[in-house]
């Protein structure tokens, strides 16, 4: 087993903290965000033809959910299930992403938006990150649930 | 309590961040085609970038204004009182445009 794989072993417990503290710190960021600045965001969201007509209602889900996300991550009884929301939600986000960069021919301004520096691209590699640090997270917590003591 | 820590610590930048950042305006591009344009509200559009955005130029590229400001009758009324040079500070972006 090389250094990098045996570290994971040792401090699996830790690396399942490190990886849910990040998505705590990325969703409840964001969802606070999104709820002092409501109005920018449904608009980013009305820029979308397909989107339009539920941009009101798909902005406060996906914020509930990020809030909902948020709390469960913080249990360690429930981390197992916050990383599997935490990897549902990016996955959406992610397809959304990538559904904007392959159908539609111009992309809205995307520098009203939350982290506003990053680029559609930059975006989509960042959450593709994200993606496998929850599945990373998901496959250490599966092992920790299988030891006795946790 | 040290099981919490890491997810504590999350909690606390999260919200520090978002009291400390810098406040999201709206943003609005100009498709406008002549110089003369920069005060016609009717040539924004809300969350939309022209692709001939650059430096140094003579129009605004993507305005950022208040909030609020998320209509175009609500645009009009921030316009009133603003000079073109007034609403070309708006814009960190330029275009070049004809005069």
């Amino acid at each position: 087993m090389n250094g990098i794989a045996r570290f994971f072993v040792m401090n699996r417990h830790r690396v399942v903290e490190l990886i849910s503290a990040l998505f705590i710190l990325l969703f409840l960021y964001t969802a606070l965000n999104k709820t002092v600045y409501i109005r920018p965001t449904i608009n980013i969201l009305n820029a979308n033809p397909l989107l339009s007509n539920y941009a009101t209602a798909i902005t406060w889900s996906v914020i509930i959910l990020e809030y909902i996300a948020t709390a469960i991550l913080f249990f360690p009884k429930t981390r197992k299930a916050g990383l599997i929301v935490s990897l549902a939600l990016m996955s959406i986000f992610t397809a959304y992403i990538g559904y904007m960069m392959i159908f539609v021919p111009k992309l809205p301004c995307s520098c009203g938006g939350i982290i506003s520096k990053l680029t559609w691209s930059q975006h989509l590699i960042i959450n593709l990150i994200f993606i496998l640090l929850a599945l990373l997270g998901i496959r250490l917590q599966r092992k920790l649930s299988d030891q006795p003591d946790h | 309590m040290k099981k919490y820590f890491f997810s504590a610590f999350a909690i606390g930048i999260a919200i520090a961040s978002v009291a400390f950042t810098t406040k999201v305006n709206q943003q609005w591009g100009f498709h406008g085609t002549a110089q003369t344009q920069i005060t016609d509200y009717t040539k924004y559009t809300l969350n939309n970038t022209p692709d001939d955005c650059v430096t140094v130029g003579n129009a605004p590229c993507v305005i950022s204004v208040p909030d609020a400001i998320d209509t175009p009758a609500e645009l009009q009324s921030y316009f009133v009182g603003k000079s073109e040079t007034d609403i070309m500070a708006l814009s960190s972006q330029k275009r070049s445009l004809e005069d």
